[in-house]
């Protein structure tokens, strides 16, 4: 039994090294303390497992999402009401943009297509910037306490060559989590 | 700002007082079965971050955490000088355990103090 646990361990320790998405490092990270915490108890040592179990396991891994929630997800919504191909086009292009863009800041780009409007979006979802297309006009929306946001605008008036207005939007901020 | 899954908050209602309870039983029981005070007081203190699931509008004063964390430092450092000046050499099981439940008890809440302090700092200052 223990042989199979300590093997686990190694593989999962390895999977957390060499897997891509960071959220998935954090979960086979929370599985490896899992299996930490029974190899303790069948060393004979419970009360150590009940603390690798508890802090390893649950306020580890809730402090390492709520930070990867805060600087690392880069949450684009797109608005559109068009369904033409030109419409398509600029999506594709906008998405090329997006992830070289996110590749380069070493955030994880999450790309959300809507039909809502600006209101829905900033009213009950959490954004880090709004892109609308409208009648072949492209604007960005983002908020003032984002520090990606002029970096996003400035990159891609250097990098792209769709012509893009922005603007900002004001809201106090809230808290997220999970 | 996010809706928040009413299901998740329920079955979190559920579950709070049963880890609550669990956590007050290894505190309590810390010197006859596996556990003790920080084992305790780092489960009660999981109890703090599903209560802010629940309800994250709730206001938490950080300062009454703070102030309640430096009292009992002082506690946890006084009660085993005032121990080992009185009781050192008796061998009366009854007061050893009590002293051995007090410390537990102690050091629970101010380890519950302290990774809440960690916690709350965390999620609700350090914005992006």
């Amino acid at each position: 039994m223990i042989e199979i646990t300590l093997v686990l361990v190694i593989i999962l320790a390895i999977l957390a090294i060499q897997t891509n998405t960071l959220r998935r490092a954090i979960v086979y990270l929370c599985v490896f303390s899992l299996l930490c915490s029974f190899c303790y108890l069948l060393y004979q040592a419970p009360d150590v497992a009940i603390a690798e179990a508890v802090i390893g396991c649950t306020l580890a891994t809730i402090i390492y999402l709520v930070a990867l929630n805060k600087y690392k997800v880069f949450r684009v919504y797109y608005l559109t009401h068009e369904k033409t191909a030109e419409s398509k086009q600029m999506r594709t292009t906008l998405n090329k943009t997006l992830s070289s863009f996110s590749i380069e800041k070493e955030l994880e780009l999450d790309m959300v297509l809507s039909d809502k409007t600006i209101e829905d979006i900033t009213a009950d979802y959490p954004y880090d910037v709004i892109i609308q297309y409208d009648k072949g006009q492209v604007t960005i929306y983002g908020d003032q306490s984002n520090y990606h946001f002029d970096d996003l605008v400035a990159y891609m008036h250097d990098k792209s060559a769709v012509i893009i207005q922005h603007a900002y939007l004001y809201e106090d901020e809230g808290d997220t989590l999970l | 700002m996010q809706n928040r899954s009413s299901l998740l908050a329920k079955s979190l209602g559920v579950l709070y007082p049963i880890i609550f309870l669990f956590g007050l039983y290894i505190t309590i029981n810390g010197h006859n079965t596996p556990g003790g005070g920080f084992q305790g007081g780092a489960i009660i203190s999981s109890t703090f971050i599903i209560q802010y699931i629940i309800s994250p509008h709730e206001k938490i004063s950080l300062y009454t955490f703070q102030r309640i964390e430096k009292l009992l430092f002082t506690c946890i450092l006084l009660i085993p000088t005032l121990y080992v000046i009185h009781m050192y050499g008796s061998n009366n099981l009854l007061i050893n355990q009590v002293y051995l439940i007090i410390m537990n008890v102690l050091i629970a809440i101010k380890v519950y103090c302290g990774l809440s302090i960690i916690f709350f700092r965390f999620v609700l200052f350090e914005s992006r």
